[in-house]
């Protein structure tokens, strides 16, 4: 579910990457301020990009200072300052990976002893931010149940992840809501859901899991999955590129958005075809 | 993309839902198509039209495939998918970060690129 949202480094500004690296920091520290130092090791890249482009809409600034941080004691790092935004995309952040951790064990997986260390962070997370909690809550309840029902088609599958990201920006937004930001973050969190089920579609045959495309298409692997119904899966994936354009399109940005536009119209495409190649996953680059 | 083109007053009130700017109500619109009983290439196509607008383009193109088998002469079916066709293909990302783009790249190698990194 997370690590695919991701930055196109070859067509990446330097000045967008030191934003990026600065955001990243930044919301680590909000993790903390939000939710206890221990949910901090559950930073995410996924909503790092949404505190760069929830910022960005709502027209809150970004102040940058040289400041130490519990991994880099010794040398000061340009880090946004943490803010409001940061502190509840810190809780965001922190809840949508215990409930990530909860489905993994309900899937029959490990992951306990880790859900335990975020425990308190999203109690924390639950009584500073309810609505926020709450919108998770539902959505992750239906999106529980229409696996349960064993939908095959992965339109439906996704719906209850797209709507909720959807629901979310609204929240985030407020009255800087409109269709346009709906279209976006609904394809965003749609496009979230398939890439995390193309990309577990060999582990999930194995291990009997639900995954929409394996019922949808009943390949054995991954591989004979594009090689029989490539055509189609394209199709779903370009129409959800399709909505992030027009979305993107109709947006008004209150600052500069090449990074935004880096993560979705490049680093969104070339993830998943990096998945739909079997590529493996390459680890974020941090220096330059 | 979707237009309301027949005299069939089966959906007449679907579509008016269909062209509301405020806010359409799907669920709405969803369960007068779940009431009609007759399942022909009119109701695929409306029903395509309301997937359309959930945003399930998938299942909308699914849709258009059965309305066009049902009544294969009906052009408006047919301009449907293939417009739908086409707006997926507009988006279709060609060339950009090709493995061996991202090989050259590292391959500059961080000697170079380290005074970028200092200049914040």
């Amino acid at each position: 579910m997370f690590g695919y949202v991701r930055y196109d480094i070859p067509n990446l500004y330097i000045k967008d990457f030191m934003l990026y690296k600065a955001m990243y920091c930044g919301l680590c520290k909000g993790i903390g301020a939000s939710c206890g130092q221990m949910a901090r090791v559950g930073l995410t890249y996924d909503v790092t990009f949404l505190s760069i482009i929830l910022h960005n809409m709502t027209g809150v600034d970004i102040r940058v200072e040289k400041q130490h941080c519990v991994e880099h004691c010794i040398k000061r790092r340009p880090i946004a300052v943490v803010d409001d935004l940061t502190k509840e995309l810190g809780a965001l952040n922190t809840v949508l990976l215990y409930f990530k951790l909860t489905d993994d064990i309900s899937d029959g997986g490990k992951g306990r002893g880790r859900r335990m260390w975020f425990k308190k962070g999203y109690k924390r997370a639950k009584k500073a931010y309810p609505e926020l909690v709450k919108i998770i809550t539902r959505f992750m309840a239906e999106q529980e149940k229409t696996e349960r029902a064993k939908t095959a088609s992965p339109d439906i599958a996704a719906d209850p992840t797209a709507c909720m990201m959807r629901e979310l920006s609204d929240h985030f937004l407020g009255e800087r809501a409109s269709e346009s930001t709906r279209q976006l973050f609904y394809a965003l969190g749609k496009w979230v859901y398939l890439i995390d089920a193309l990309d577990d579609y060999d582990k999930d045959v194995k291990k009997k899991n639900y995954n929409p495309f394996v019922l949808s298409y009943g390949a054995n692997t991954r591989e004979g999955l594009m090689k029989n119904s490539g055509g189609e899966i394209m199709f779903l994936f370009n129409t959800m590129f399709y909505d992030m354009r027009e979305g993107l399109g109709g947006i008004q940005f209150h600052f500069n958005r090449d990074l935004t536009d880096n993560v979705i119209l490049r680093g969104i495409p070339l993830e998943t075809e990096r998945v739909v190649k079997g590529q493996k996953k390459e680890k974020m680059t941090q220096k330059v | 993309m979707f237009e309301y083109h027949s005299d069939d007053i089966r959906f007449r009130e679907v579509w008016i839902l269909l062209r509301q700017t405020d806010g359409v109500d799907l669920d709405r619109a969803q369960r007068m198509l779940d009431e009609c009983r007759e399942r022909d290439g009119e109701w695929r196509y409306v029903q395509a039209a309301v997937f359309y607008y959930r945003s399930w383009f998938l299942e909308c193109k699914r849709q258009l495939k059965k309305a066009m088998k049902l009544d294969p002469e009906n052009e408006i079916y047919r301009s449907a998918y293939n417009d739908l066709i086409a707006m997926a293909d507009a988006a279709k990302l060609e060339g950009n970060g090709l493995p061996e783009e991202k090989h050259w790249y590292n391959g500059c190698g961080e000697a170079c690129c380290d005074c970028c990194s200092e200049l914040c």
